[in-house]
């Protein structure tokens, strides 16, 4: 078991009213229970404002969870210091929903890449360039754009940087938030592909969150609906496509497969 | 659009921007030159800063002459006689029989090179027992020309290391009250708060009198530096406070995060340096606003005292109406105040125009 999620809770304060007694609060997270085994592809999907992205950034430790415990290998790490985390932190890695604001406007490719070794200390200087252009290639970018910024790239290139820049810490769960959706479809596809090509060659595990059921298909082998902040069904990939229980799971699978449905009747009509 | 060998950054290209406003360019220029002549002034001022003759007590601005007996010649100076009307006023005769040439690279007062290397060249001046006032003399009959330079050693100088203390600690604290928050968010916020009640020159008058008075010039010239910095530290970091709420939350700050980068790291390499376009246009436009506070100090007397020179304690001596219309040249302190303030304004609100990134927003 790679990661496990118990009770997992994670409740944000909204701004308190004069004269009001009790703080209320917007449960982004409520009482989740998830595992995620070592190479079985979890999509975690649910519409936006379901709270998917706050438990991506929980598993991260990058806020804390209100009740509950994550499970890392096995060993708890939701009571670690910061300090305690930071050689952990290596293991679990995430792409961000954003392509525009998840690269620094100010540092290079180069930069953006030398921060793995931060954690790693002593690193020496070829071994970094090997490690660099290894990760370069292997998303299918030129090792030439080491010391480009990130706004010479296009929005699907940069999420193959952001790829890398998770990749080079040699994680074993990579968090995907949102990581395509941004995409146009024809990005979408090859990135999807990337995905699959690096799965083997890097060992990793995906928790793949998206609010488009269509894009999990490819890739996962297990689905989570995520509604209103609770896990509300929890199924391998082609159960919940052909014997959704949950009507919102129904509703979802609706709108992809009408999507895909129009998609397929335009490539037509260019044809 | 043209391959470019090199990648730019962003600010990079902002600052090519900065290059096409000709005004702000120009004043670059002259701030460039005011800085030099400040650093080189032992050497560029044919009088040391204490250099006195009382016999030539608001001397007016000597003339320099290149035409001898219908003759061009190389350049002299003439000796001044001081003599006195009919109503006992001082007036300076010109005696055209003595005749100084201006020498280059002369001996002169003693000085050190940059604080070191022990010199006596000056770059022009003339032999004793003439005098060369370029801009006049001041009521002990020193040279205003060398004054004005030594002075601006000063003037100029406080004003960049006053905002470097102040712009380090506020970056420091705005920086880290932004990212942590929390309880270490209002407490620095507090104490900023406090600093920036109190109206500025009142701090600032509070402070001096918290100084021994029996310091030397190096001692008060410091603990003006000090005192400065400590009044305009405050306004920097709750701006900077306030843009790193939301920078810390901006998706590669998280990534950072999440590869295990300190915190500190994380504040000096991803947040303060997005607060850079907005420090430096900050930075260009409280320059003047220190200049502005030792004047102020030295004027009333609180700040550089005689016989050392700085703009602000110059210009007290033109607090007279009778001294300016006897000698209008000593209001020139005030004038090199005004332009040098107006430079840093100038290029302050240039670099705003091409650095402030909802101004590049609406060009796209
Ligand atoms: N830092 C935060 N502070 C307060 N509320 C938040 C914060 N982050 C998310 N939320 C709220 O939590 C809910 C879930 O958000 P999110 O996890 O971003 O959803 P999703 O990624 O599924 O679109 C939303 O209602 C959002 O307003
Ligand atoms: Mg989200």
């Amino acid at each position: 078991m790679l990661l496990e999620l118990k009770k997992v809770k994670k409740y944000f304060p909204l701004p308190q009213e004069l004269f009001q007694k009790e703080r209320e609060y917007v449960r982004a997270v409520d009482n989740v229970d998830l595992t995620i085994n070592a190479g079985e592809n979890l999509g975690l999907v649910g519409e936006s404002g379901s709270g998917k992205t706050t438990l991506g950034r929980i598993i991260l430790k990058l806020y804390p969870a209100t009740e509950g415990a994550v499970f890392l290998e096995g060993k708890d790490i939701t009571s670690l210091s910061n300090k305690e985390m930071r050689p952990l932190r290596k293991n679990i890695q995430m792409v961000f929903q954003d392509p525009y604001s998840s690269l620094d406007p100010r540092c290079t490719i180069r930069n953006v890449l030398n921060e793995a070794f931060v954690l790693e200390g002593k690193v020496v200087f070829e071994e970094r360039i090997k490690r660099m252009k290894g990760v370069l290639r292997a998303v299918g970018l030129s090792v030439s754009s080491l010391d480009k910024y990130p706004h010479e790239f296009s929005g699907g290139e940069r999420q193959r940087i952001a790829i890398a820049r998770a990749l080079i810490m040699n994680p074993k769960l990579l968090i995907l938030d949102e990581a395509v959706s941004s995409l146009d479809v024809l990005i979408q596809e090859q990135v999807i592909d990337l995905l699959k090509e690096l799965q083997d060659k890097y060992d990793l595990t995906y928790l793949f969150i998206t609010h488009n059921l269509r894009v999990v298909r490819k890739l996962c082998q297990k689905i989570a609906v995520m509604y209103k902040g609770k896990i509300v069904e929890l199924a391998g990939t082609e159960e919940v496509f052909s014997n959704p229980i949950h009507p919102y799971t129904k509703k979802l699978l609706a709108a992809a497969l009408d999507y895909k449905a129009n998609y397929q009747e335009d490539e037509f009509e260019i044809k | 659009m043209s391959k470019k060998i090199k990648s730019l950054s962003q600010f990079q290209l902002a600052m090519q921007g900065f290059k096409q406003n000709r005004l702000a360019v120009v004043c670059a220029w002259i701030l460039g030159i005011f800085y030099f002549c400040a650093i080189f002034a032992d050497f560029l001022a044919p009088y040391s800063f204490k250099n006195e003759e009382r016999n030539y007590s608001y001397c007016r601005p000597t003339v320099v002459r290149f035409v001898d007996e219908g003759r061009l010649s190389r350049p002299y100076v003439n000796a001044m006689q001081l003599t006195f009307d009919e109503y006992h006023k001082r007036v300076y005769q010109v005696d055209a029989q003595k005749k100084y040439p201006i020498r280059l690279f002369i001996k002169g007062d003693e000085y050190k090179i940059l604080g070191l290397i022990p010199c006596s060249y000056h770059l022009f001046g003339v032999e004793d027992p003439g005098r060369i006032y370029l801009f006049g003399a001041d009521a002990r009959g020193r040279d205003l020309f060398s004054r004005l330079l030594y002075g601006g050693r000063i003037s100029l100088s406080i004003g960049v290391i006053g905002v470097a203390i102040s712009f380090s600690i506020g970056l420091l604290l705005g920086g880290i009250a932004g990212y942590y928050g929390g309880l270490t968010d209002e407490i620095i916020m507090r104490i900023c708060e406090m600093m920036m009640m109190i109206p500025g020159f009142y701090l600032l008058l509070a402070l001096r009198a918290a100084v021994p008075d029996d310091f030397n010039s190096i001692q008060v010239y410091f603990s003006i530096v000090i005192i400065l910095s400590f009044i305009g530290w405050a306004g920097l970091a709750r701006i900077i406070r306030g843009m790193c709420l939301s920078l810390k939350t901006r998706e590669y700050v998280l990534a950072a995060k999440a590869m295990g980068v300190s915190d500190i790291r994380i504040i000096v390499h991803h947040i303060l340096p997005h607060t850079l376009s907005y420090s430096i246009i900050a930075i260009m436009l409280s320059i003047p606003g220190y200049i502005l506070g030792e004047s102020g100090l030295s004027l009333l007397g609180l700040g550089i005292v005689d016989p050392y020179a700085s703009w602000g304690n110059m210009l007290s001596d033109a607090m007279s109406v009778v001294h300016i219309t006897f000698a209008p040249w000593i209001l020139l302190p005030g004038i090199l105040i005004f332009i040098t303030v107006m430079c840093f304004n100038v290029i302050g609100d240039a670099l705003r125009d091409c650095l402030d990134p909802k101004f590049k927003m609406e060009e796209i």
